[in-house]
C-alpha cells in the first residue's frame, strides 16, 4: 500500500499529469483510478461572490489524521495507492483545494473509497475555512454553517 | 501547571490570540480549562461547540492534561475540502 499525504501551500504547483503517471504504475492488478479535484466556488448562498477562500490547519495533527484515514481506507478497499493533497492559504475561485486519488482493482471500490476518503477528510482533519466575499467575511463551521465575522 | 491555549478560526477571533492559563495543580481536566475560558471570554456566545486537540489527538472534556506545560488547540468543527 502506498500513501502520499501532503499539505500544500498556495504556491506549490500541482502537476496532475505527473500524479496520474505515478499512480498508474503502482500495481499491474489494478484497473481503476479515481481522481477527485475540489475547487473554490465563485458563488455561494445564492449570488454571494467569493473573492478568496482562506484555509488554515493544525499541520501536525492534520497530517497524522489524513495518514490514518488513508491507511484505514486502503485496508478496507484493498487500495494500492491513496493520495491526499490539501492546499492551505488564500485561494481564489477556480483554484484547486484538494486532490484525492485512489488506485484499486475495480471501479466500484475506487469510487466508494475516493468518496469516503473525501468525506472523512472534511469531517476529521483539522482544517478551517474563512470565506471572504463581497458581502463580508464568514467562518465556515463544519460542512455548511457560516458565521459572519465581526468587523473590528 | 501552564496550559497554552491556541485558538483557531472563529475561536481565535473571540480570544484574540493565544492564551496562557496557570493552574496550581499538576493535572487538569479539559472541562475545567473550558470553564475557565468561558468565565474569561464567554466562548459559548459563539454558539459553536468547541473541539479540543491535545498532542495531535482529539480529546473529550473528561481528558486529563498533565505536565508542567501543555498546548491545547481550541477549534470549531472542521471544514476542509
Amino acid at each position: 500500500m502506498n500513501i502520499d499525504v501532503r499539505l500544500l501551500s498556495k504556491d506549490e504547483n500541482i502537476d496532475l499529469n505527473s500524479l496520474l503517471r505515478a499512480v498508474s504504475r503502482v500495481n499491474e492488478r489494478c484497473g481503476a483510478i479515481v481522481l477527485f479535484i475540489g475547487i473554490v466556488k465563485g458563488l455561494v448562498e445564492g449570488n454571494s461572490r467569493v473573492r478568496v477562500l482562506e484555509y488554515t490547519s493544525i499541520s501536525n495533527a492534520c497530517i497524522k489524521i489524513m495518514e490514518k484515514i488513508a491507511r484505514e481506507e486502503s485496508e478496507k478497499y484493498k487500495l494500492s495507492q491513496v493520495t491526499i493533497w490539501h492546499r492551505l492559504g488564500a485561494l481564489e475561485p477556480g483554484e484547486v483545494t484538494v486532490i484525492i486519488a485512489v488506485v484499486a482493482e475495480d471501479r466500484k471500490s475506487a469510487f466508494r473509497a475516493a468518496e469516503e476518503i473525501l468525506e472523512r477528510v472534511k469531517r476529521e482533519a483539522p482544517i478551517f475555512k474563512l470565506e471572504k466575499r463581497d458581502d463580508g467575511e464568514f467562518w465556515i463551521i463544519g460542512d455548511e454553517m457560516r458565521v459572519k465575522r465581526e468587523v473590528k | 501547571m501552564r496550559v497554552i491555549v491556541r485558538p483557531h478560526s472563529i475561536f481565535r477571533d473571540r480570544l484574540g490570540g493565544d492564551v496562557i492559563l496557570e493552574f496550581s495543580e499538576k493535572e487538569v481536566v479539559v472541562k475545567n480549562i473550558l470553564d475557565k475560558l468561558e468565565s474569561m471570554y464567554k466562548i459559548s456566545v459563539i454558539g459553536v461547540k468547541p473541539v479540543i486537540i491535545v498532542n495531535d489527538e482529539i480529546v473529550t472534556e473528561n481528558y486529563v492534561v498533565r505536565g508542567d506545560s501543555v498546548e491545547l488547540h481550541l477549534v470549531p468543527p472542521f471544514s476542509g475540502g
